[in-house]
């Protein structure tokens, strides 16, 4: 069987993205290019579980807690945002 | 006919799936990652299949959280050997809930699980609960049989079919199991069975009999007798004392032996008659 090397499979923020509070708004400033995204409740609740670089699955656990009947529908959620931040280059996938 | 896209890498697997499924569906084989997530939100192929890692040998995690969210109830079928790296990778992509099933390369027939795939028919796995559970109990020469049995219980097949695709002699399996002090393999099997059972039933909303349908278990009774056997409970009494979680808790103490389990359990050694072992 050939090497495999599955480089990234856990989620982190790009560094030099940030968190910012303005009035009741969470804003993400990605401060390389001054690009801003506004958080919803679900958005906040993700951005603090990357500081400790989940898998996606670990993710959507976390999310989800209790309420594990929902676990598939906050998988497509969390999945839909994750790929918005990646693509606006808020987040990576990292080793 | 259907169509699937599937990203696999080399020749002789292409042609295995080719051949496999020349009944259930045409194949479009892709060269990329991204080329089979542009397949899958086009519309245009009814399930997709994947190994565990993409063209540059990097896990497909990404690419299936990408087809989660843009074609979300496009089913994922992961096609793999198992082997410990690969239950860790698996551990990485596999999300309770979604309609995503692993098909273990090379000894598991691929067009049963697409056939299911295409008619919409995948239920929910629980495999990543109990691997996340069991796995680290267990030592590291159980490790692949404990995830094949975690993948592979619902699905009813036997004993000797989960050894032989965990690499191992039953035989070998049992003692094994015995030297970790866990319950004989028959047990291992009909309590994960059982656990699929509650989860389905409790988290996913299942009822009894559609649970006996889905898994093929049997007479009118038989969920509530695997659930009495193997988790001690009936399924009414598993949802008061706290649902899958409790079920999760009474599994653990089940199959992992100590003196009070080995006890408790004595009765479960003998050939049990939902057993398919």
């Amino acid at each position: 069987m050939p090497q495999v090397r599955f480089a990234a499979t856990r989620l982190a923020p790009v560094q030099g993205v940030v968190l910012e509070l303005k009035g009741s708004q969470h804003l993400l400033v990605n401060t390389n290019n001054g690009a801003r995204c506004v958080l919803n409740a679900m958005g906040r609740r993700i951005w603090a579980m990357l500081a400790g670089r989940p898998t996606f699955p670990a993710l959507v656990g976390g999310l989800s807690g209790s309420h594990d009947q929902k676990r598939g529908e906050f998988a497509r959620d969390a999945g839909r945002l994750l790929l918005a931040w990646q693509e606006a280059g808020l987040i990576t996938w990292t080793s | 006919m259907p169509t699937v896209g599937a990203l696999v890498r080399d020749f002789a697997t292409q042609d295995a799936v080719a051949r496999q499924l020349s009944r259930v569906a045409d194949v479009r084989f892709v060269d990329s990652a991204a080329a089979l997530v542009q397949m899958g939100v086009d519309g245009g192929v009814g399930a997709v299949i994947t190994e565990l890692s993409d063209e540059a040998g990097r896990s497909v995690a990404p690419m299936v959280v990408e087809l989660t969210a843009r074609a979300p109830s496009l089913p994922i079928v992961l096609y793999d050997v198992l082997n410990r790296p690969a239950i860790d990778r698996l551990q990485e992509i596999l999300v309770p809930g979604l309609r995503t099933e692993f098909v273990l390369r090379d000894v598991e027939p691929l067009g049963t699980t697409v056939r299911q795939a295409l008619a919409g028919a995948l239920p929910p796995t629980v495999a990543p609960i109990l691997i996340e559970r069991f796995v680290p109990l267990a030592p590291l020469s159980l490790h692949v049989f404990i995830a094949v049995a975690a993948l592979k219980a619902p699905s009813g097949r036997s004993l000797e079919h989960l050894a032989q695709w965990s690499g191992v002699a039953r035989r070998t399996l049992a003692r094994r199991l015995v030297a970790a002090n866990w319950q004989p393999p028959s047990v291992v099997l009909q309590t994960f069975r059982a656990l699929d059972a509650v989860w389905l039933m409790t988290v996913c909303g299942r009822s009894a009999r559609r649970v006996r349908e889905l898994r093929d278990l049997g007479g009118p009774s038989s969920v509530g007798r695997l659930l009495r056997r193997y988790l001690g409970l009936a399924p009414l009494e598993l949802r008061d004392a706290g649902g899958f979680a409790a079920a999760l808790d009474i599994a653990q103490h089940a199959i992992i032996g100590n003196d009070a389990n080995s006890r408790r359990h004595h009765s479960l050694r003998e050939a049990s008659r939902v057993d398919h072992g």
